[in-house]
């Protein structure tokens, strides 16, 4: 602080006014209920009015996919029925595959660099985590997976014979979007269930 | 809450001890424990969060944040520092994430007016100055440290160390939110 002559009157009216500042304020609601929820979800973040139960965001993460739009139901029938259990060694990643685009596709739709890189880190991640969950969940979670290939395989190889074809180009993006959105609700989801476990 | 007024009959070594006390039953999973923690330092977080981020809901975000996040470094927290120390270096990180992750600085200034009202004492008007407006005028590193050294009490080696800088930044930031306070001071 300056001990200036000239500055001891304003130095003096500063602290005075920074002493009566109140160093307490209550926030207008108490935030304790938002907190005690969160930990006890054992979520990292926390629970603001719009967030789910973690059941209830576990049975719509299982059934994003199949729910979803009249659209993705016609390419999820094409299925072939195969069951896959995602007992880890690298089936996760083997079930997802790579992204595949057609080569005549235009580039400007494109996955861009960011997609590709959040894609391979969650595939990543839930190679392992996947396992957190329940048998019954992962063979759920891994048919909609199944269903999401079928599909991207099926618009791709139609996009090979139509490349101008707008609307395939925006189902193949849809496709991978809800594959992306997918992938992370299961990731933020197998990171709670880690999180519980490890608290409990 | 009667935590508070328990704290404040007690000697400061007794309301340190009990602090502890309340880390270790919080440590071993006792949430009562936690919240009497939080009851305790929500007023001086949220404080700082507030003159921080001008912005309630983001106070309010920030303070749940760092209390969750707190809640689950617990067992890393091996009492070095006291537990409030603690809770406002996490709260700090918060409010400079939700900064660096969200460029929104130019509603700062919507601040503190009707929130401070709820404040435990009114905010204070030394000779029609009025310091928290002033604050949230200032310069967004000299206000960070100016909160945690001029207001919150934290020395320039914590204020430092929470904000990422260095000590001698610390002190001619401070030393410069000073200058324009006491400048703002004179246009009055």
């Amino acid at each position: 602080m300056s001990t200036r002559p000239e500055n001891t009157d304003a130095d003096a009216r500063l602290d005075k006014a920074l002493n009566e500042l109140p160093l307490e304020i209550l926030p207008k609601s108490d935030l304790w209920p938002n907190i005690s929820q969160a930990i006890a979800n054992g979520r990292g973040q926390p629970a603001r009015g719009s967030r789910r139960p973690l059941l209830v965001r576990l049975a719509i993460a299982a059934s994003l996919v199949v729910v979803s739009s009249m659209a993705t139901s016609w390419w999820i029938a094409q299925g072939d029925g195969r069951q896959v259990k995602l007992a880890g060694n690298g089936e996760f990643a083997a079930l997802v595959g790579p992204v595949i685009l057609p080569a005549s596709y235009d580039e400007t739709r494109v996955p861009g660099a960011r997609y590709l890189q959040d894609r391979a880190e969650l595939v990543q991640v839930l190679e392992e985590q996947i396992l957190l969950l329940p048998e019954e969940t992962r063979q759920k979670v891994a048919g909609d997976l199944l269903a999401i290939q079928h599909a991207l395989q099926d618009i791709s190889r139609e996009l090979t014979g139509d490349p101008g074809n707008l609307l395939l180009q925006q189902f193949l993006l849809t496709m991978y979007r809800r594959e992306l959105m997918l992938l992370d609700d299961l990731n933020q989801i197998t990171a709670a269930v880690k999180a519980q476990r490890t608290q409990i | 809450m009667g935590v508070s007024l328990v704290a404040v009959s007690m000697t400061e070594p007794d309301s340190r001890q009990a602090e502890k006390d309340l880390v270790v039953r919080a440590r071993q999973g006792e949430q009562a424990a936690f919240e009497m923690l939080y009851r305790q330092h929500v007023g001086r977080v949220y404080a700082l969060c507030l003159r921080m981020t001008g912005q309630p809901a983001l106070a309010d975000d920030c303070v749940q944040e760092a209390f969750i996040r707190a809640w689950r470094k617990l067992p890393e927290f091996r009492g070095q520092s006291a537990f409030g120390t603690w809770i406002h270096r996490i709260a700090v990180n918060q409010v400079l994430g939700h900064k660096r992750s969200s460029k929104r600085q130019g509603a700062h200034l919507e601040l503190l007016a009707g929130q401070t009202a709820g404040a435990s004492s009114p905010a204070p008007e030394t000779a029609g100055f009025d310091i928290e407006n002033a604050i949230a005028r200032l310069p967004e590193g000299a206000r960070d440290v100016l909160l945690l050294c001029g207001v919150g009490g934290f020395s320039h080696e914590e204020a430092s160390s929470m904000l990422g800088i260095a000590v001698g930044t610390s002190k001619a930031q401070l030393h410069r939110a000073r200058r324009l306070l006491k400048e703002q001071m004179d246009v009055r």
